[in-house]
């Protein structure tokens, strides 16, 4: 059953069909038009100029465009867009967007979590080696290598030691008792295999912890010799020189002499800590006083392909000893033929798409297990993951096949205007066929840094330390994570708490959302902004205030209705009206969806 | 949304099933007919409609409040035999330490009462009595984890939330799940905000705490000092766009949800400062709460409070006593004398009022109220006057509706040391809770990467024997 999974099948370079002429832009439509054409589906119109430049703006950058670029586009869309895609793809913005995304995935904070939730004030630049790797389009086996053993990969270099952050993001309890040490440090393993597992290769391995299940395609065995690649792994605040810098990282490393010491105990004392062997034990029903066999590193059987030995990943250049697990797993989980890089390669297109389309080919980004959705476009989704390959990994032209292709640029189709659609909302109710495109609320962090960028507050300063205050006028990325402190205005809207990873962020509607926007000094402040901003420019009159307003705030120019509404709503005469409507712009729904 | 646009795929992101109702009784409250009935989807009848946890923070002794031991007392001082070394947190000498507190039987059912619980004493026939709980953890963090979600990790949704995702909201215009901390400016308990997490269930099933000092909830009111009728003005010229705005998008439910949920938030400016207010409440009700006792008010407060709100309607209420900090919480290492006396003299008045207030006015046969800790403490001493953690044996009690007042189940051995009889797991105290409330815990489940998690996890059995 488990091996006939469709996740664990070989890629295949599927021939790009031709189903339709004139609507398609590149192979992504194609693929796409093939099923709607066999359902009797035209494919959709294209978004308004824009609506689509505010979409394309915030999905690649996170942030909504300036004035100027509306007109600019909106005068001459078809030929500047391609420029467009390209410019934002290299707006270091872009970096800063998509980190959001990985660190969510990652479970990052900086702080351990647990009851003193204690900081770890270094943290932050794992959060700029993500940002950097984006932005630079760092192949995406590299970035996954240096996560997982940058340390050993590449040991005198400091950023790749940066990048294990990522294994040691997780929490972890500083306050531990004898009885519970051994437990903690399983959980601390289990933490790094799980998230390994679900953010690599939307796998759920955590789940094999305790005992197999039926419908996991990986074992119990499986899990505790992926876990022993983690054995030995600790976390550390690790010091680093470049140049004439010193700079700490929080880091992962090997413990020395094999031996796992019970971390800092501040209370009751710290005197004869016992420490226990680094070699990870296959435990029945998951209990620490169950110990049975130790074991050693291997992979999934399902997951390795063409009779490979797993020597293949572990071996030392020649006449070297058998390199370390972590390494071991890192070839393996980056080696497309024998190894797991067809699933690695699948779920990373996948992301890409489910962050562009608010829904992925696969719908659970972190689930290709049996108990997942099925991918809708299995075709187009190995045809991306080759093309990922073939780039040599880079993500950048990924994100351009998709962004440039027809399907991204369809507008929603109302059923109140096109008697056509009643029939395809009967055909494809949930749209999984993509024949529209449904407006999307943006996350959080997004809607934290459109009130910025549009009152003129925003501090665009990119990476270094982060700040635990939500007024702070730099993009939501660089707002530090401390569990027991998360920012209030990103939680209200669904920030995830950094506990698992998460790959599809809820979305939730709730009347605390409702007062924030209303009550929150944060809006407060970002409104009367934006009504000095627009005071300060050529809106002597409501007329133009009105208009410069819309744009600012919304990406366009209001209708004949809004703005007549507008007008009189500003001419009521109250003092405070102007600084009233520039609220009322931030409420409206419109604000925080794109289209 | 995730791209979808019909009505059932919005429910779906709800979280499908009973959840819905949450959705449902929003939509309701703006005039839809469809307002469920209460309880609709509960598995069977209810006889509570809401519950309030009184969470005695830090850990209090079993032996020294409601789980009396005269083989104790009379060998204070001996070494206690089996005594294991790595049952507490520190070092316990292993030498038995008689409580310090004079033990009297009250009511009809006999029930030997601790001296530091004058008010509560007056009320244990309508008490059902766990001798028996157990966690596994010995270290407060992952035990208060334990006895919120039934798992020592943090991550996992809290019982306040399961019920807040079961049952939906009574009253569309204020959370479902509402925590109180410690009101003496000692901070939030360990794990702070993480105890009453949503998990992976959506978030608008956290708890929201109400806070101790200013404004009960963030946002009440608006920072930038807006009249209602300067809101109302606003809110009209949003809606008036918003609804253009939801015509270009006809059929997008979120959109309209949203639109609801902005003026819930503007009632909720009305209705809960409302509620919150306990300046109206007459002087015979402000004396039985203890609101003019130097010690017992700001408890009693919070007691007087989660009644305003279980009547407007909130599902589950949890209130804290004690802070952060071990000496500022029921965490007696050092003099388990001194540190009792105090935390019971800030809460018995408060909460043998709740349970007076709730009967006398016939709501305790609609409520549930469950007080325990995280965990019980040693019989054995640490130094010469305190006791350290015992995760083996403490007591919980129930009261209030479908419990059978009065009632003592499950046994610790002679020196309440370690649970003899019925050992029973928080996950069993939950599945009881999610019982009394109509649902059957192992049908309330929620899919997360990949797999159906509940409350009890593969745990949890009913304890019948306190039921009425």
């Amino acid at each position: 059953m488990a091996e006939q999974l469709w996740s664990l099948q070989p890629l295949k370079r599927p021939e790009v069909p031709r189903a339709t002429d004139g609507w398609a832009l590149n192979p992504v439509d194609q693929f796409i038009a093939r099923k709607l054409v066999n359902t009797g589906i035209t494919p959709g119109k294209k978004a308004a100029p824009s609506a689509l430049l505010r979409r394309v703006s915030f999905d690649v950058t996170g942030l909504p465009p300036s004035p100027n670029d509306v007109a600019a586009f909106c005068e001459a869309e078809d030929a500047v867009y391609g420029q467009l895609v390209d410019r934002l793809l290299a707006s270091p913005h872009f970096g800063e967007r998509w980190a959001t995304h990985w660190l969510d995935i990652a479970r990052f904070a900086e702080s351990y979590g647990f009851e003193m939730d204690q900081p770890r004030p270094d943290a932050w630049r794992y959060r700029d080696f993500v940002i950097r790797a984006f932005n630079e389009d760092m192949p995406y086996d590299e970035f996954v290598r240096l996560q997982l053993a940058g340390d050993h990969l590449k040991r005198t270099n400091p950023d790749a030691w940066v990048a294990t952050g990522f294994l040691v993001a997780g929490v972890e309890n500083l306050i531990q008792t004898r009885k519970e040490f051994e437990r903690d440090r399983y959980d601390k393993v289990d933490d790094m295999v799980s998230t390994v597992g679900t953010a690599l290769l939307g796998l759920t391995i955590g789940c094999s912890r305790c005992h197999d299940h039926k419908y996991d395609p990986l074992s119990q065995r499986d899990y505790y010799h992926l876990a022993a690649a983690f054995g030995s792994t600790v976390s550390r605040v690790k010091e680093f020189e470049r140049g004439n810098t010193r700079f700490k990282s929080f880091v992962a490393t090997e413990a020395a002499d094999g031996k796992i010491p019970m971390v800092v105990v501040t209370e009751p004392s710290s005197k004869n800590l016992p420490s226990v062997p680094a070699r990870i034990h296959f435990l029945d029903r998951g209990d620490v006083k169950k110990k049975r066999e130790a074991v050693s590193v291997r992979y999934p059987n399902v997951l390795i392909r063409n009779g490979a030995k797993p020597s293949r990943w572990s071996q030392g250049s020649s006449g070297q000893p058998e390199v370390p697990g972590r390494v071991a797993l890192a070839r393996w989980i980056t080696d497309h033929q024998d190894g797991a890089g067809h699933l690695l390669a699948r779920v990373i297109v996948n992301r890409v798409w489910h962050h562009y389309f608010g829904r992925g080919i696969v719908a659970t980004p972190s689930d290709f297990g049996t108990r997942g959705d099925p991918p809708t476009h299995p075709e187009l989704l190995d045809w991306l993951a080759g093309e990922l390959i073939q780039n040599g990994w880079r993500l950048k032209p990924i994100h351009k096949l998709i962004l440039t292709s027809a399907t991204y640029r369809q507008g929603f189709q109302n059923a109140a205007t096109d008697s056509r659609v009643v029939g395809y909302e009967e055909l494809d109710p949930d749209n999984l066929l993509l024949w529209r495109r449904d407006p999307k609320r943006l996350d959080a962090s997004a809607i934290r840094d459109n009130l910025l960028a549009v009152s003129g507050w925003l501090d665009s300063t990119p990476y270094g330390p982060g700040s635990l205050d939500q007024n702070h006028p730099r993009r939501s990325v660089y707002l530090t994570v401390k569990r027991s402190r998360l920012i209030p205005f990103l939680q209200s809207f669904d920030a995830p708490n950094a506990l698992q990873g998460i790959g599809q962020r809820q979305v939730t509607i709730t009347s605390l959302q409702g007062l924030t926007m209303l009550n929150s000094p944060f809006v407060d402040r970002a409104v009367q902004r934006l009504a000095k901003r627009l005071a300060g420019l050529d809106s002597a009159g409501d007329t133009r205030y009105v208009r410069d307003g819309f744009l600012i705030a919304l990406g366009r120019l209001p209708s004949g209705v809004e703005e007549r509404a507008a007008l009189e709503f500003l001419s009521s005469g109250q003092a405070a009206a102007r600084r009233d409507f520039c609220q009322m712009l931030v409420c409206l729904n419109e604000f925080i969806h794109i289209e | 949304m995730q791209g979808s646009l019909t009505r059932r795929s919005l429910l779906k992101s709800f979280g499908m099933g009973l959840g819905a109702v949450a959705l449902e009784s929003m939509l309701a409250s703006v005039g839809d007919p469809r307002n469920p009935r209460e309880s609709r989807l509960t598995h069977f009848p209810a006889k509570a409609r809401s519950v309030i946890w009184i969470v005695l923070n830090g850990g209090p002794s079993q032996v020294d409040t409601w789980d009396y031991k005269p083989e104790l007392q009379r060998r204070d001082g001996q070494m206690l035999a089996d005594a294991d070394p790595r049952t507490g947190f520190f070092e316990t000498t292993g030498r038995l330490l008689a409580s310090p507190f004079q033990f009297r039987q009250h009511g009809q059912s006999g029930t030997w009462v601790s001296e530091i619980f004058p008010y509560l004493s007056r009320h244990v026939d309508d008490m059902a009595f766990i001798h028996s709980c157990f966690t596994r953890s010995n270290n407060h963090s992952p035990a208060l984890f334990e006895m919120n979600t039934g798992l020592s990790r943090m991550g996992f949704p809290c019982v306040g939330s399961w019920m807040a995702y079961g049952l939906g909201a009574q009253n569309a215009n204020l959370p479902g799940f509402l925590v109180m901390t410690d009101a003496k400016g000692r901070g939030l308990p360990k794990n702070q905000a993480q105890n009453w997490g949503a998990g992976f269930l959506p978030g608008i099933y956290q708890g929201t705490r109400i806070q101790s000092n200013g404004s009960p909830i963030d946002n009440l009111s608006s920072s930038a000092g807006l009249t209602r009728d300067r809101q109302r003005r606003l809110l009209d010229m949003v809606n008036k766009l918003n609804g253009a705005h939801l015509e270009r998008f006809k059929g997008q439910v979120e959109l309209s949800a949203r639109i609801e949920a902005l003026e819930l938030a503007f009632r909720m400016q009305m209705e809960a400062p409302e509620v919150l207010s306990i300046d109206q409440e007459p002087p015979h009700i402000r004396t039985l709460y203890g609101l003019n006792h130097p010690v017992a008010k700001q408890f009693g407060r919070q007691c007087l409070t989660a009644r305003r709100m279980l009547e407007a309607g909130v599902r589950f209420i949890q209130i804290y006593s004690g802070g952060t900090g071990n000496a500022q919480s029921w965490d007696g290492h050092t003099d388990i004398a001194a540190n009792h006396r105090q935390f019971a003299l800030e809460t018995d008045q408060g909460i043998a009022a709740l349970l007076a207030d709730l009967k006398q006015r016939g709501l305790l046969d609609s409520t549930l109220v469950v007080c325990c800790g995280e965990f019980g403490r040693t019989s054995d001493s640490q130094g010469s006057r305190g006791r350290d953690h015992n995760p083996n044996a403490f007591t919980a009690w129930f009261a209030g509706g479908g419990v059978r007042g009065g009632v003592h189940y499950g046994k610790t051995d002679p020196f309440g040391y370690r649970t003899m009889e019925n050992p029973r797991h928080l996950h069993d105290l939950h599945a009881t809770i999610l019982h009394l409330c109509g649902i059957d815990h192992e049908r309330l489940t929620y899919r997360f990467n990949g797999r159906d998690f509940r409350l009890t996890d593969v745990h949890g059995n009913v304890v019948k024997e306190i039921l009425a």
